[in-house]
């Protein structure tokens, strides 16, 4: 896949040094750390609270840190908030998405080609097109007529999905894809992204609380609670006492590792 | 009197170009959670007529009372928009612009009452209205307001929704989210003012929040078809039977909208 956003850029990684960032003058991330290098499939692991979205929301330009250094592909985000549109396809949580809004799967998608063009904004021929082979990427080719509010949860997310790659981006970045999914529609979705990983070139930089449908790629694993307490493969990372420090919760039962949400930060 | 007196046809254009104002924006507000927004614009429209009666009445001041409500009512219509841009729910921010109207109302009332005899009396009848004398010159307002409205709501549906749908994906993708709130309270403000200035506040509450709910129930992707004939049904339809049962007009309004709701309910428990 060509990416939009492959002109101009030349570094090729993704690097936070030194990150401060919350609301109101108050840090919900602590001096967060870690650069990850294209090719990647990334994966920000932590409790309820933990700054997992607002760290997000810091790399796709929607929140400025208050402190330290951001740049992806080179660039920093709240400096050139076109190009990093251009550059990522942010995925929000479902549960931000109004549910009783009528939309039809087609406005979704093309709202990914259609903001970035001036009003008025209409569905023309190219992008009915564009949209289809978005569609078919995620596996939803026909559905364009149906409203969004009558899929599945699923469905759902692929449609969102589906919206930030007719973008045609470099990093895909979600919040929560698997949240609301049953366990086969977590690994469904784990597999969709691994295919868009593999066959499409898409970096891939997802938050989960459970990533146990991931196993099977590898991914790389940043432990976060407020401050980063580890990055890294996931046999490194997912080790009792490295796990302790993010999830103060975590129980050991012979041999079994209960993780709870507890997010008091250290 | 006869439905089609001729003294009527004013009146019965008013209430189709009201009906016409009022599908014309309801679908936003509703999409929005914002149709509450209607109460904000009464009290709004009365401190704004308060403050007008007050200027021109006890300080002798070249000011219109009508042009005073609109700027109120703008004014907290910015408000809101404000308010839900500073990440408050739309319901909240309704409150908080209602909170600041109804203070500046209750203030308002007891500076006029102590400087005006009848300044109270008249600023309230900015809030009851006087739809059933619709004149030419209130068929002239409402057509101009309609020729600015109906083409920006059109224009701008498609960003209105999608602001409504996924704000935070909209913002991500670059659309000023914020700027497209201010646009749609700010038309909501000018189409609500002009039809409360023609019909009363109340009456123009009720008007302006059951088109855009029955379009959002009948969950159409393009709700404007059904937004457009509820309006002008639940108008039309209410004049002719206020004037039949020989009923103030908002009466006949308020019946009819009444059992638009209930159809609403009907509608919601079935599904």
């Amino acid at each position: 896949m060509q990416h939009s956003s492959d002109a101009g850029i030349e570094e090729r990684s993704v690097s936070l040094h030194n990150v401060y960032a919350g609301y109101n003058g108050k840090s919900v991330l602590v001096d967060v750390t870690f650069k990850l290098e294209s090719p990647f499939f990334a994966v920000l692991m932590g409790p309820n609270g933990a700054g997992k979205t607002t760290l997000l929301r810091v790399i796709i330009g929607l929140l400025k840190p208050i402190k330290g250094d951001v740049t992806v592909y080179g660039i920093r985000p709240w400096e050139k908030p076109e190009v990093i549109r251009e550059t990522i396809g942010y995925v929000p949580q479902l549960l931000l998405v109004r549910q009783d809004v009528p939309v039809r799967v087609e406005e979704v998608v093309a709202m990914g080609i259609l903001s970035r063009l001036p009003p008025p904004r209409r569905l023309t021929k190219r992008i009915r097109d564009e949209v289809g082979k978005a569609l078919s990427m995620v596996g939803l080719e026909g559905l364009e007529g149906r409203l969004f509010n009558e899929l599945s949860g699923g469905q759902k997310q692929r449609v969102l999905i589906a919206r930030a790659l007719v973008r045609k981006p470099k990093l895909l970045v979600l919040d929560e894809p698997c949240s609301m999914l049953d366990f086969k529609a977590r690994c469904e979705m784990i597999k969709l992204l691994q295919k868009l990983h593999v066959e499409r070139g898409v970096d891939i930089l997802l938050t989960a609380h459970d990533i146990s449908p991931c196993l099977i790629l590898e991914p790389t694993v940043i432990l976060i609670n407020k401050r980063v307490y580890a990055v890294g493969k996931l046999r490194d990372v997912l080790r009792p006492e490295t796990l302790k420090l993010a999830y103060p919760g975590m129980t050991e039962v012979e041999g079994a590792i209960i993780l709870g949400e507890d997010h008091v930060p250290h | 009197m006869s439905l089609i007196n001729p003294i009527l046809i004013p009146v019965y254009l008013a209430a189709v170009l009201s009906g016409l104002l009022a599908g014309s924006v309801s679908p936003a507000l509703a999409y929005s959670k914002s149709v509450t927004f209607g109460i904000t614009l009464m009290h709004s429209v009365l401190a704004g007529a308060l403050i007008g009666v007050y200027l021109h009445d006890a300080l002798h001041l070249p000011v219109n009372p009508l042009l005073t409500a609109v700027v109120m009512s703008l004014t907290a219509s910015l408000l809101t928009a404000e308010a839900v841009a500073r990440g408050f729910p739309e319901d909240a921010a309704v409150a908080i612009s209602v909170s600041v109207s109804v203070s500046v109302a209750v203030i308002m009332t007891y500076i006029v009452a102590l400087t005006t005899p009848y300044g109270v009396s008249k600023a309230f009848g900015y809030v009851f209205g006087v739809s059933a004398l619709a004149t030419w010159h209130d068929v002239v307002r409402l057509a101009a307001v309609l020729v600015m409205v109906i083409p920006l709501i059109h224009l701008f549906w498609c960003e209105f929704k999608y602001v409504a749908f996924d704000p935070e994906g909209a913002e991500a993708m670059g659309l000023p989210v914020r700027a497209y709130r201010y646009l749609y309270y700010f038309t909501a403000s000018v189409a609500a003012a002009s039809l409360a200035m023609s019909l009363g506040v109340l009456l123009a509450h009720i008007i302006i929040s059951v088109p855009g709910l029955l379009a959002l129930r009948a969950r159409s992707p393009n709700p404007f078809k059904l937004s457009y004939f509820v309006g002008v049904a639940v108008m039309t339809i209410g004049y002719a039977l206020a004037w039949s049962l020989n009923i103030p007009p908002s009466g006949g309004v308020g019946v009819i909208a009444s059992g638009a709701l209930v159809t609403l309910l009907v509608m919601r428990r079935e599904s």
